[in-house]
C-alpha cells in the first residue's frame, strides 16, 4: 500500500528566510493536509507543538500543546484538511549556536490500527522582534 | 545590591576531580608499591609516570585553594541578577589579598556560554562555546598582605540575546566571570551565575 501523503502548512505567518516566524503569545495558526491512497480507519490525527534541541549533545525536547483534530473514517484518493491553532508559549526561543540549537516544530501524526503511524514535521521559528 | 554566589558548576568540577587524582593516585602508589615490594623492580618504574599524572591531578584539583592562599575569595555584586535583553546592571568587585603578590591582569567578564553533553557508548563528553560580551578591568599592580581593592562596572545582555536554557543535556548560560592573572602564582577563574528572561525587550 501507498504511504499515507502528510503535510502541514502555516496560515499567513511572516518568515524569516524560507521558516514561518512567530512570536511568543502569538497564534499559530494552519492546516494539515491527508490524503490516503485507499480508505482508512483513523483513529487519531494529533498536532503537537514541540521543540528539541540539535547539534552536538544528546537530545532534549518537550511538547508545549496537543490537539486531536480528527477520529474517523478517511476517503481514499480524496485530500481531506484540519486546521490546528496554538497559542506560542513564551520560552524556550529558537536558537542557533555553535553547538547547541533549539528548534520548534508543529508535528503531524496519524494513529492507524495495525499500521505504521504516518507522521510529518513543520519547523517554525519562535523569537520575539529583537531577535529576528 | 546583589551578593553573587559562586556557580555550583564551578565548584563541582574541581571536586570532581580532586575525588577523581585522590582514586587515581591511590591506585599509582598501591600498585606500584606492591611490584617494589615483590621484587619487580621494573615494573615499579613502570606505576611512577602514573603517580606523576595523579600528582599533577591533584595540584589542578586543589589549585584554585593555592590561589587562594594569596588571593582572598572575591566579592561581587551586582544591582540585578536575573535580567532581560537589553538590560544594563552595575557591578562591584571587592579583592582582598593574604599575603604579597604581583597582579598582571583582573578582569571581570560577562560570559554566554553553550554547553553540549553527550554519550558515546559508556563516556559522557561535555562540550562548551564561550562568549565573551562585555567587560570591565580592575586594578593591577603590586599589592601587600591585607590590602584590598575595589572597582565597578556596568554591564549590559545584548539586545538580541537568547534567554537562559536548562535542559537535560544543553544548556545556555549567562554568567560573570572573575579572573585574575597572578604573576609566579596560580590564576583565580570565579564564575558566578545570572539569569536572563524570555522577555522581549
Amino acid at each position: 500500500m501507498a504511504d499515507v501523503e502528510l503535510s502541514i502548512s502555516f496560515l499567513s505567518p511572516e518568515s524569516t528566510g524560507s521558516v514561518p516566524a512567530f512570536r511568543p503569545g502569538e497564534v499559530i495558526q494552519g492546516s494539515i493536509q491527508v490524503t490516503p491512497p485507499a480508505d482508512l480507519n483513523c483513529r487519531h490525527l494529533l498536532a503537537r507543538l514541540r521543540w528539541h534541541t540539535e547539534g552536538r549533545g544528546d537530545r532534549d525536547e518537550g511538547v508545549a500543546g496537543q490537539e486531536d483534530l480528527f477520529q474517523g473514517q478517511l476517503r481514499g484518493g480524496v485530500s481531506h484538511y484540519q486546521r490546528f491553532q496554538f497559542t506560542a508559549p513564551r520560552e524556550p526561543w529558537s536558537y542557533s549556536g555553535h553547538y547547541v540549537s533549539l528548534v520548534w516544530e508543529v508535528e503531524a501524526s496519524l494513529d492507524l490500527p495495525l499500521a505504521r503511524d504516518p507522521r510529518a514535521s513543520a519547523r517554525f521559528i519562535l523569537a520575539p522582534d529583537s531577535r529576528r | 545590591m546583589q551578593q553573587l554566589r559562586e556557580s555550583v558548576e564551578s565548584k563541582q568540577g574541581r571536586g570532581c576531580l580532586v575525588l577523581f587524582s585522590i582514586l587515581w593516585l591511590s591506585f599509582s602508589l598501591f600498585w606500584t608499591f606492591t611490584a617494589w615490594k615483590s621484587g619487580a623492580g621494573i615494573m615499579a618504574l613502570f606505576g611512577l609516570p602514573f603517580i606523576a599524572i595523579g600528582v599533577f591531578l591533584q595540584v589542578g584539583g586543589f589549585w584554585r585553594r593555592i590561589a587562594g592562599v594569596r588571593i582572598g575569595k572575591p566579592k561581587l555584586t551586582a544591582s540585578k541578577t536575573t535580567l532581560q535583553p537589553n538590560e544594563t546592571f552595575s557591578v562591584r568587585y571587592e579583592q582582598t589579598f593574604r599575603l604579597p603578590v604581583d597582579i598582571l591582569d583582573s578582569r571581570v567578564e560577562l560570559i554566554f556560554r553553550e554547553t553540549a553533553t553527550y554519550r558515546r557508548g559508556t563516556d559522557t563528553y561535555t562540550e562548551v562555546h564561550e562568549e565573551v560580551h562585555d567587560f570591565f578591568e580592575a586594578p593591577i599592580g603590586h599589592f601587600n598582605a591585607g590590602q584590598a581593592t575595589q572597582s565597578e562596572g556596568r554591564m549590559t545582555v545584548p539586545r538580541d540575546a537568547m534567554h537562559s536554557f536548562k535542559g537535560t543535556h544543553n544548556k545556555l548560560q549567562w554568567l560573570m566571570r572573575v579572573l585574575v592573572n597572578a604573576q609566579d602564582w596560580p590564576d583565580v577563574k570565579d564564575e558566578y551565575e545570572l539569569t536572563v528572561l524570555a522577555e522581549d525587550v
